[in-house]
């Protein structure tokens, strides 16, 4: 049984997003998920009815995932999840459809997309979920955060979206989740509470959720960052 | 007394046929919008409390015509439920807004209720299937419920197996699964450990304060001794059905008469057309935005469901209300005000698109009471598709629907998409642009 941690409402939104771009991209192969936290695990297994091969990057992930498959829970993909430990040893030469990668780590980042890169069938799908520009303001905030979610912005000068955006991807659609205007939302939330008003804290929780996610110069400044990046060439 | 009359039927006919466009091949998916959350990308069958008024709903109506069809839909149903049962338990995506999720409350629970009365349908007709639906819910309950979520200490069940929490609305649908269980299976101990000490649970979140805007009134919620002094009026009428069995099956007079309470305070905050808003707060202060319309079937339900004990309900603003609701499509618009949540203040002319997204989950509830009191016409139409002005993030926008796709367009650009059966929407245009 996995035990995800806190779940976080941008973690979910995002997920979405990254299922909703994987099914329009068609395709023939298979979905790969490199993961580092186990929440992220969590939220992939939830959504994923394409045949999987999931890598575990950390000791936290790596344990979810043993856990899940010595003692399979109710989730995963009616297709089928394979395991893999190591980006650098996918099984086959075939491409996948899509990949999931969340999140991505400084240390090891450039040479996980060039690895990845070239697993990624023409036409699919790179999904990378990372640190924002603002992350490292508001990660203190943020109830439980543990090891393996985002902490590495990947759209700083010289990181992982500039490269991606510089190689044979034809877009990339950028999504700040958890931008100022939700941390302002939540901040009078819990201020609305501590005078009286549960009116307004529910008020203020509603503008809270309809902030948290974000394009254009509101992904600019967000905790998180989402790139959903279409490689050229057709499947 | 509600008379079944034409108008009745011609909904309840239109409202199956939507309900038809939006099975995909394992069950009845579209998107979610809600007062919590919505979930409007993935739109994937999902089990949860959508299958307690379809399975009712259609119960009802073979009870009353005799006509196999009905039963054929609500055996079709139970089967979605039986095939979506995981490993564990649990139903497959049962957390309706918050999908793809599972272990959903009250959903799992609405669910078993489905079940069980499916299962003792077809008990009774002495058809062999009964067994495997009873025996799904039984599963849900014994490895979920009691498993996971019975608090031993506190005596009630918890929402969230991690921290002591208790919601009497999801506790109160449980509840009546339990009394149905252990009606079908001859076992006290349903009855005697969980139903009864949960009653009383229920019943200790009550408002009792004459002359207080929210006498009769039950918290939403609980986190160990802290009550959360919410009320919604909604989750209050979904009270009042375990609130009468426990009255019924205990002779519990003090169940029968929070039942009152609390139908007399949703009724104290019924609008002046038929509608109802989402919540008071103590102080008689109110966020009224979104009002459900599909939704207000259960709160009819509710009104019924206190009829054979003195309740004088006056249902017809309230079924005016929901009629008035129903869109060409056959499908109950789900709320009024979505675009006032935040601002509360009245809503625009023109509707936000979430105000007009038709949810199953929402719809069956419509449905379910319609199926009460009225009958089916027999004729079947050609649904209208919908196509109206709405907003989209606040932007002007244009709704579509027809039997095969629901499409939102701003400014000439589809904003948002979904292909009737499909797993997921198109996500184009979903996330609000920044200023």
């Amino acid at each position: 049984m996995i035990s995800p941690g806190p779940k976080r409402l941008e973690y979910a939104i995002a997920f979405d997003l990254v299922a909703a771009a994987l099914e329009r991209a068609g395709g023939p192969g298979g979905v790969l998920a490199v993961v580092t936290a186990p929440i992220f695990l969590h939220e992939v297994l939830l959504r994923c009815s394409w045949a999987l091969t999931v890598v575990a990057t950390t000791p936290g992930a790596r344990e979810a995932l043993r856990s899940w498959t010595t003692a399979p829970s109710h989730m995963g993909s009616t297709l089928g999840v394979s395991v893999v430990d190591d980006v650098r040893h996918l099984p086959g030469q075939g491409f996948f459809r899509g990949i999931i990668w969340a999140a991505p780590e400084e240390a090891t980042w450039s040479q996980h997309l060039f690895d990845l890169d070239r697993r990624l069938q023409p036409g699919g799908v790179l999904c990378v979920l990372g640190a924002g520009p603002l992350g490292w303001l508001t990660r203190p905030m943020r109830q439980g955060w543990g090891p393996g979610e985002p902490s590495w912005p990947i759209t700083g000068r010289g990181g992982l979206v500039p490269a991606v955006r510089a190689g044979a991807y034809r877009g990339t659609h950028l999504v700040g989740l958890g931008g100022l205007p939700s941390v302002t939302w939540a901040a009078l939330g819990r201020l609305s509470t501590l005078v009286g008003r549960p009116d307004w804290d529910d008020r203020c929780q509603a503008a809270y959720r309809g902030s948290l996610a974000q394009s254009g110069m509101g992904a600019q400044l967000a905790a998180l960052s989402l790139a959903v990046c279409h490689k050229r060439g057709q499947a | 007394m509600v008379t079944a009359t034409p108008a009745v039927g011609q909904a309840l006919t239109s409202l199956d046929q939507w309900l038809e466009t939006m099975r995909g091949p394992a069950g009845y998916g579209g998107p979610v919008a809600h007062w919590w959350r919505d979930s409007v990308l993935f739109c994937g069958p999902g089990l949860d409390w959508r299958y307690e008024g379809i399975i009712t709903g259609y119960l009802e109506l073979s009870a009353k015509t005799g006509d196999s069809v009905w039963l054929a839909k609500a055996r079709r149903a139970g089967d979605d439920l039986v095939a979506g049962q995981l490993p564990d338990g649990n139903y497959r995506n049962s957390g309706f807004e918050a999908n793809p999720s599972t272990g959903g409350t009250p959903h799992e629970a609405a669910c078993d209720l489905a079940l069980l009365r499916l299962a003792a349908v077809l008990r009774a007709r002495r058809e062999a299937d009964w067994e495997t639906y009873f025996r799904t819910a039984a599963r849900n309950i014994e490895q979920h419920s009691i498993k996971k979520l019975w608090d031993a200490d506190a005596q009630v069940f918890r929402d969230d197996p991690s921290q002591p929490s208790f919601v009497p609305n999801k506790a109160a649908t449980l509840v009546e699964a339990l009394f149905l269980l252990s009606e079908i299976s001859g076992r006290d101990e349903y009855i005697e450990r969980y139903a009864r000490p949960t009653l009383l649970g229920i019943l200790a979140h009550q408002v009792r304060a004459a002359g207080d805007p929210c006498d009769g009134a039950i918290a939403q919620n609980s986190f160990g001794r802290q009550t959360v002094q919410k009320y919604f009026p909604y989750y209050n009428a979904r009270c009042v059905p375990a609130l009468t069995r426990g009255y019924q099956t205990l002779g519990w007079a003090a169940c029968l008469d929070a039942a009152h309470a609390a139908m007399a305070f949703v009724l104290r905050w019924r609008d002046g057309d038929g509608g109802f808003p989402q919540v008071v707060y103590p102080g008689g202060r109110v966020n009224r935005y979104p009002r459900w319309v599909a939704a207000t079937g259960d709160i009819l339900g509710a009104m019924a469901c206190l009829q054979p004990f003195g309740l004088e309900p006056a249902p017809e603003p309230t079924l005016g209300w929901l009629l008035d609701g129903q869109l060409p499509s056959g499908a109950v618009r789900t709320a009024e005000g979505f675009a006032s949540q935040v601002s509360q203040g009245r809503p625009p002319s023109v509707p936000d698109w979430r105000d007009l997204l038709p949810v199953v989950g929402w719809c069956d509830k419509a449905f379910r009471y319609l199926a009460t009191v009225g009958l089916p016409t027999g004729e079947r139409h050609e649904a209208t598709p919908v196509d109206v002005g709405c907003t989209f993030h606040g932007r002007p926008a244009r709704y579509h629907e027809d039997a095969e796709t629901i499409v939102v367009v701003a400014e000439t650009r589809q904003v948002y998409g979904w292909r009737k059966g499909a797993t997921w929407a198109e996500v184009p245009g979903l996330i609000a642009p920044s200023p």
